[in-house]
């Protein structure tokens, strides 16, 4: 058997907390246009404090609503910094995911790690909260949000806020990516400071391969294509990492992402130009 | 309706002075590089003047900003695919057209208020209206944009060489809707082209720009 049913159920569970991660970098990358690296950054955040206040005796709910907040923070200075001060979208992203990693260790009371407990199921608060943002995204508001990242100057001709809608964006997709970090730590019962990295990388290729298996038409519903396309990703990486016949290891699980991404990515321009 | 007092941007309008009156239809022509788009991006709020004041309705709204000014003029832009988007529908688009004014919910009277909009093209947009923009023509593109710019109840139409990006045929078809919307719609229309021709069929008050200021031609 490729894959046992321990490891699909495990596969299924990291898919479903990266999904929530998937989310957030569709919400930059795709709705609003904007190239967001805060993403390593607010991932972490999420789970430091989440980490912080389950170790502390608070609710792990209200832990994950604590780095929801703190998320939206996160992309809200990203905001500022490129709305307000003009930094570019990449300049802007890379500067705050720098800052918080000393505000992460900050958070975590200059530790670099965190272990606690935690046996609560968490994970399963994706599919509400992934609900509300398709409501979201299918109303008028969310039709502004999407017209910014198409076309900002017919946005502006249609009166929106160019500059309000970007700061909501982002700090609705960093919400989000620090949400994932939130359920990681707790699905781990850890946490670290240098956990994020590779996270933007990971929510991408789940983005990439959720719009190539289920290219939902309405585009609010590609929200849930995110989160099929974390799975999935899981499951490939899996399968790629237990295969004998390809001699990969652990060692080797950025590669094999950046293979998955870039097989996906030549199918999609093959497929443009048919 | 849109009173333009002693405007100016840097040296390229200089001191320029118009009034338009309700339900009229102004044509600006001018060569390239007088200050046509100018004239047009400061009036939207694209473009912030150096000098003097534009007066929509009475409101005098120099210092609005571009997003909030559109609550009183809607426009329409040279090129086909930046008046609308495509990757979305005929229904998104006019929605998100409607909404600029406010109005957040669209109901089935509205999308029925879309669609009698739509049947002035005669072109069956109406039947189309679940179907991507990006699938239509330039020349049907642009006519979408004109009833997308009549979509609420905004009075004043700022139309920008609108049919320069397009060809002969798709040109005189949304010249004709254009009159048709005036006409019918009751709209105040500034209309800014290079394009000599559309002058013999105009029947209204033509200005020339010359030297950054505007000069009555008829």
């Amino acid at each position: 058997m490729i894959i046992s049913p321990q490891e699909l159920l495990t596969c299924f569970e990291i898919g479903i907390i990266f999904g929530s991660v998937a989310v957030g970098v569709y919400l930059t990358f795709r709705t609003i246009n904007f190239a967001d690296l805060t993403c390593d950054g607010s991932f972490v955040l999420g789970a430091a404090v989440s980490a912080v206040l389950i170790k502390n005796g608070v609710d792990p709910y209200l832990s994950l609503f604590c780095s929801v907040l703190l998320g939206g923070v996160a992309g809200l200075l990203t905001g500022i910094l490129n709305v307000k001060f003009g930094i570019t979208d990449l300049l802007s992203g890379i500067i705050v995911a720098f800052m918080l990693y000393s505000v992460n260790l900050r958070v975590m009371g200059n530790s670099p790690n965190i272990t606690f407990v935690s046996s609560e199921n968490t994970f399963l608060i994706t599919f509400p909260l992934a609900l509300c943002l398709i409501c979201l995204l299918s109303s008028g508001f969310g039709l502004k949000l999407r017209a910014i990242g198409y076309n900002k100057q017919f946005a502006l001709t249609v009166g929106t806020n160019v500059e309000l809608m970007t700061i909501i964006g982002l700090m609705l997709s960093n919400a989000m990516i620090s949400l994932g970090g939130g359920l990681f730590s707790q699905y781990q019962g850890f946490c670290d400071v240098s956990q994020g990295v590779g996270a933007l990388v990971t929510g991408l290729a789940s983005v990439v391969i959720g719009e190539k298996v289920l290219p939902f038409k309405k585009e609010p519903f590609i929200v849930l294509s995110c989160i099929a396309g974390s799975i999935l990703y899981r499951v490939f990486i899996n399968i790629a990492l237990h295969s004998d016949l390809l001699a990969i290891r652990t060692q080797d699980f950025n590669l094999i992402t950046g293979v998955i991404i870039i097989l996906i990515m030549i199918k999609r321009k093959k497929a443009l130009y048919a | 309706m849109l009173n333009i007092i002693d405007l100016s941007v840097r040296d390229v309008l200089q001191g320029l002075n118009l009034a338009v009156k309700p339900k009229e239809l102004v044509l600006v022509v001018g060569a390239n590089g007088s200050g046509k788009t100018t004239l047009f991006n400061t009036i939207l709020g694209a473009v912030k003047p150096t000098k003097g004041k534009i007066v929509v309705n009475g409101k005098d709204v120099t210092n609005i900003p571009q997003y909030k000014r559109v609550y009183w003029i809607s426009s329409v832009l040279q090129d086909p695919r930046s008046g609308s988007i495509g990757k979305m529908t005929i229904l998104e688009n006019m929605s998100l057209a409607y909404m600029r004014r406010g109005y957040k919910r669209i109901s089935n009277k509205i999308v029925n208020y879309f669609k009698e909009k739509l049947s002035i093209l005669e072109m069956g947009l109406e039947y189309r209206l679940s179907e991507r923009v990006e699938n239509l023509s330039g020349g049907q593109r642009q006519a979408l944009s004109l009833t997308m710019s009549i979509a609420d109840d905004c009075n004043l139409l700022l139309l920008d060489e609108i049919t320069s990006a397009l060809d002969p045929k798709s040109s005189a078809m949304v010249m004709k809707i254009t009159d048709k919307i005036v006409k019918y719609e009751n709209k105040t229309c500034l209309l800014i082209t290079h394009d000599i021709k559309h002058i013999n069929s105009f029947n209204g008050r033509i200005f020339e720009m010359k030297n950054g200021k505007l000069v009555a031609t008829s």
